[in-house]
C-alpha cells in the first residue's frame, strides 16, 4: 500500500508536469473531436493521430495517446446521445436511452450523468491498474515460453468467444491475422516469407495500415451505401445539472457499470463494446422496471457509459503487465510504443518506471479533464455534428492517408491502405468480423517467436505445452471457452447480448 | 471477387444462382492458376512442399466447377464465398511458403508456422464454406468490388514487378478496371453500389502516385476532389473549396506545425 501510494506519487509529478498537462489536454481535446465525427471509431482516430506523436518524447507521446483514446470514447457517447448514431461502436447501446433523454429536452443531464460516470469508473479503473500492475508483473515474470504461447491461444479465444456472430468464422479471421502477421523477414533466419520479392513486404504489413485500410476506409464505404438522415436534437442544450433523481437513479448502475467494465476490460479479446453491453443487460436485469429501458431512462446512460470507460482504461492492464494486447485499440499502442522504442511488457515497469506511473497518473487527469473542459464545450460538438458527411469524409481520408504516408514516407503503405480497404469491406458484407483479425495480427510474431522457443527448449516434445502447469491449465481454460461458445444455450445468450434493440 | 446478388428475400434460392456462373468461373480459374503456378514453380515433382496446395486447388476447382454447373444450392452465400475465399488465402500462403525450409530437426523452421497456420486456415475455411451450404441465410447485399480490387492489385503489380509481362498484365488491369468501373457508373441500377469504394480506391492510389513526384499540394488537392466524388452528393464549387481549405491545412499542419518532412511542390519545382 506504501508503496502504491510512493509510485502513485512519482507518475503524478510525471503527469503533471506542464508539458505532460498540455499533451494530456490535447489528446484527449482532439480525441473528444474526433470521437465525436460518427463513423470513425477510436481505432482508427488513434491510427490516425499516430503520426502527430513522433515528435514527442516517449512519455509525453504515450500520454497523449492514452488521452486519445479515452477523449474518443467520452466523445462518442456525445454523439450517441444528440444525434443517435454512435460517435464509437462502445456508445451503441448509449444511443438507445441516450437519445431518448435528449428528445425529451434531457440532453444535458445525459451527457452530464455520462461524463459523471465516465469520471467515477475512471478514477476506480485508474486506482486498479496501479493496484494491480506490481503483482501481474511478478507472475509474468513465471512465465516461460510454453506460459506465454498458451496465455495468447486464451487471449485469442477470449476474442472469438466475446465477438459476435460465428465462432467458426472468429476462429478462421484469427488465422488470416496470424498468416499476415508472418509476412516478411522471419526473426530467427531472416528469410524472406511470403513476401513476393517485393523490398517493401519484407519488413511485414504494417498494422496500422491494415487497422487504417479496414477499420477506417471499410467503415467509410459502409456509411456511404447507407445515406441515413441525421436526427440531431435541435433545441438548445440547457440545464446541464441532473437532479438529486436522477442522481440517485444513476449511483447503483455507475457502481454496477464500473466493476463489471473493469473486469471485462481485463480480460483478454474483451473491451469496451462488449463491457457497454453487457453493462447494459445486466441493469436491466436488476431493474426493478425493464419494460421502461429505451424510453429515456438514466441508468441505460449511465450504465453503458461507465462501463466502457472502466474498461478502456483497464485494458491497458495485460498491455503493460504482461506485453499482451488485449484487443485492437491496445494493440496499436504497442505499434506505438515500439515506434518510441519501448517493449511493452513486466520489464517497462522496472525499467521505465516513470512512464509507467506517468501514464497511469495520466489517465486519472485527463478523465478529469474531459469532465472540466468538455461539458461547457457540448455546443462546438454539436455545431461539429452538423457537418455533413459529404464533406467530412473526405477530410477522414485525406488526413489517413497523409498520417500513412509520414509513418515511412512510403506510397507503398498509402497503397497497401486502398488494399486492406477493399479486404474491410470484403469483410463486412461476409460478416467477419474484422477486430480479431487484428488482435491475430499483432500476437502473431509474439505467439510464434514463444513457440518455436518453446519446442526448441522441450526438445520438439510439443507436449510442453499440456505438462506445464500453468500453461496447461491455460489451454485448458481456452478449450472450455471454446466448448461453452458452441454450446446451444450459451450461444443463444451471447447472441441476445448483442441484440440491438 | 464473387459478386452480390440482389437482396430480395422471397427469392433467395433463384437469386443465388444467377451469379453462380460468374463467382464459380472465378473459383475455376483461381485453382487453375495456382495449380499452373505451382507446376511452374516446382516442375512435376508431385510429392514434396508444393503438394497440399496443389492437392486443395485441385478440390477448390471441383467445388467452383460444381458451382458454376449449378449443382450445388448455396443457401448461405456470405458464408460459402467468405469460406472459399479463405481456403484462396490458405493456397496462396501455402504456395509462397513452399520454397522455404520446413523443420530443421526438433527446430521450427521459417516456414514451419506459416505452413502450420495456413493449413488450419484452409480447414476452417472450408468448414466455413461448408456451413454456408447448410445454413440459411438472407442473400448476400450485392456489392461489387472488381474495380477497386483491380487497381491496388495492379499498383503492386506494377511498382515490384521485373519484365514486360508483368508491367503489360498490370497494366492490362488498370484498363479492365476503368472499363468495368465505366460501365458500372453508367449502368443506373449499379451506379449508387460502385460508386463509393470505385472513387475512394482510386482517390488513394492517386495519392500514393503523386505524393513523390508532385508534392503534398497537388496530391491533397486531388485526393479531396476524387475521393468527394465517391457520393452523389457531391456538389463542384463546394468541393473546390472544400478541397482547397483541406489542402491549405494539411500544408500548414503537417510539415510546419508537426515538422514532419514533406515536398510541398512538385519535384521539378527545385
Amino acid at each position: 500500500m506504501h508503496d502504491l501510494i510512493a509510485n502513485l506519487s512519482m507518475g503524478f509529478g510525471v503527469a503533471a508536469q506542464p508539458y505532460n498537462i498540455m499533451l494530456c489536454l490535447i489528446g484527449a481535446l482532439v480525441g473528444t473531436l474526433i470521437g465525436v465525427l460518427p463513423g470513425i471509431g477510436s481505432l482508427a482516430t488513434i491510427a490516425m493521430l499516430l503520426p502527430i506523436t513522433f515528435g514527442l518524447p516517449p512519455v509525453g507521446a504515450l500520454i497523449m495517446l492514452a488521452g486519445i483514446y479515452y477523449g474518443a470514447q467520452y466523445g462518442g457517447s456525445t454523439t450517441s446521445i444528440l444525434v443517435n448514431i454512435p460517435g464509437e461502436s462502445s456508445s451503441v447501446v448509449t444511443t438507445l436511452d441516450g437519445h431518448q433523454m435528449a428528445k425529451q429536452g434531457r440532453a444535458g443531464p445525459a451527457l452530464a450523468i455520462a461524463a459523471i460516470g465516465s469520471f467515477i469508473a475512471g478514477c476506480f479503473s485508474t486506482i486498479l491498474v496501479a493496484a494491480l500492475g506490481v503483482p501481474l508483473t511478478s507472475i509474468a515474470l513465471m512465465f516461460g515460453p510454453a506460459e506465454y504461447f498458451s496465455l495468447m491461444v486464451l487471449g485469442l479465444i477470449f476474442a472469438v468467444v466475446l465477438a459476435s456472430g460465428s465462432v467458426l468464422k472468429a476462429l478462421a479471421i484469427i488465422l488470416v491475422g496470424l498468416l499476415l502477421s508472418m509476412v516478411g523477414s522471419d526473426l530467427e533466419t531472416g528469410v524472406s516469407r511470403m513476401a513476393f520479392d517485393i523490398p517493401e513486404m519484407s519488413d511485414g504489413i504494417g498494422f496500422v495500415q491494415v487497422a487504417m485500410g479496414v477499420f477506417g476506409f471499410g467503415e467509410i464505404l459502409r456509411n456511404l451505401d447507407n445515406p441515413g438522415s441525421r436526427d440531431i436534437v435541435q433545441s438548445k442544450v440547457t440545464g446541464l445539472m441532473p437532479t438529486a433523481a436522477d442522481l440517485k437513479a444513476s449511483s447503483g448502475a455507475i457502481a454496477r457499470g464500473t466493476i463489471l467494465g473493469s473486469i471485462l476490460g481485463i480480460l483478454p479479446g474483451g473491451g469496451t463494446i462488449i463491457a457497454a453491453f453487457a453493462a447494459y443487460t445486466l441493469e436491466k436485469k436488476v431493474s426493478k422496471t425493464p419494460e421502461k429501458f429505451g424510453t429515456g431512462l438514466i441508468e441505460g446512460v449511465a450504465a453503458p457509459e461507465s462501463a466502457n470507460n472502466a474498461a478502456s482504461q483497464t485494458s491497458f492492464i495485460p498491455l503493460l503487465t504482461l506485453g499482451i494486447p488485449p484487443n485492437a485499440v491496445m494493440a496499436l499502442m504497442v505499434g506505438a510504443m515500439t515506434i518510441h522504442g519501448i517493449v511493452p511488457g513486466p520489464q517497462v515497469m522496472t525499467k521505465q518506471p516513470e512512464l509507467f506511473w506517468g501514464m497511469i497518473a495520466s489517465m486519472w487527469l485527463g478523465n478529469l479533464m474531459l469532465v472540466v473542459i468538455n461539458l461547457p464545450m457540448v455546443g462546438l460538438w454539436v455545431r461539429l455534428l452538423r457537418v455533413p458527411y459529404r464533406l467530412l469524409f473526405p477530410m477522414i481520408i485525406i488526413f489517413c492517408l497523409v498520417g500513412i504516408y509520414s509513418l515511412n514516407n512510403s506510397p507503398f503503405d498509402v497503397a497497401m491502405t486502398a488494399l486492406f480497404g477493399v479486404v474491410g469491406y470484403w469483410l463486412i458484407k461476409h460478416d467477419f468480423e474484422p477486430a480479431p483479425m487484428l488482435l491475430g495480427m499483432v500476437l502473431g510474431p509474439l505467439m510464434e517467436e514463444n513457440l518455436r522457443r518453446a519446442m526448441l527448449i522441450a526438445r520438439g516434445d510439443a507436449s510442453v505445452f499440456l505438462t506445464r502447469p500453468l500453461s496447461a491449465s491455460l489451454l485448458v481454460l481456452s478449450l472450455i471457452l471454446l466448448v461453452l461458445a458452441v454450446l446451444p444455450a450459451i450461444r443463444k445468450r451471447r447472441d441476445e447480448v448483442f441484440v440491438e434493440e | 471477387m464473387s459478386e452480390g446478388v440482389n437482396s430480395s428475400p422471397n427469392a433467395a434460392v433463384v437469386r443465388s444462382q444467377e451469379h453462380a456462373g460468374f463467382a464459380g468461373g472465378i473459383i475455376v480459374a483461381f485453382a487453375v492458376i495456382t495449380i499452373a503456378a505451382s507446376i511452374y514453380n516446382k516442375g512435376f515433382q508431385f510429392f514434396g512442399p508444393g503438394l497440399e496446395p496443389r492437392v486443395i486447388a485441385v478440390l477448390l476447382g471441383v467445388l467452383g466447377a460444381a458451382v458454376m454447373m449449378r449443382r450445388v444450392v448455396i443457401r448461405n452465400e456470405q458464408d460459402f464465398y467468405g469460406g472459399v475465399a479463405l481456403v484462396g488465402l490458405a493456397i496462396i500462403a501455402l504456395l509462397a511458403t513452399a520454397d522455404l525450409q520446413g523443420m530443421r530437426g526438433f527446430a521450427f523452421g521459417p516456414a514451419t508456422a506459416p505452413r502450420l497456420f495456413a493449413g488450419l486456415l484452409a480447414v476452417l475455411g472450408g468448414a466455413v464454406a461448408i456451413s454456408g451450404l447448410l445454413t440459411e441465410a438472407p442473400p448476400l447485399e450485392r456489392y461489387d468490388l472488381s474495380a477497386p480490387a483491380l487497381w491496388s492489385l495492379a499498383y503492386f503489380v506494377y511498382h515490384f514487378s521485373v519484365g514486360m509481362v508483368w508491367q503489360a498484365l498490370a497494366i492490362g488491369m488498370i484498363v479492365l478496371g476503368l472499363v468495368l468501373a465505366y460501365f458500372g457508373l453508367r449502368n443506373p441500377e449499379r451506379r449508387q453500389m460502385v460508386r463509393g469504394p470505385i472513387f475512394l480506391v482510386l482517390s488513394v492510389i492517386i495519392f500514393a502516385e503523386t505524393i513523390r513526384p508532385m508534392g503534398l499540394v497537388f496530391a491533397t488537392f486531388v485526393t479531396v476532389l476524387v475521393s468527394a466524388l465517391a457520393t452523389p452528393e457531391a456538389r463542384w464549387r463546394e468541393t473546390v473549396i472544400w478541397g482547397a481549405v483541406l489542402t491549405l491545412f494539411c500544408s500548414l499542419l503537417f510539415p510546419y506545425a508537426l515538422a514532419l518532412p514533406f515536398m510541398l511542390w512538385p519535384k521539378f519545382w527545385y
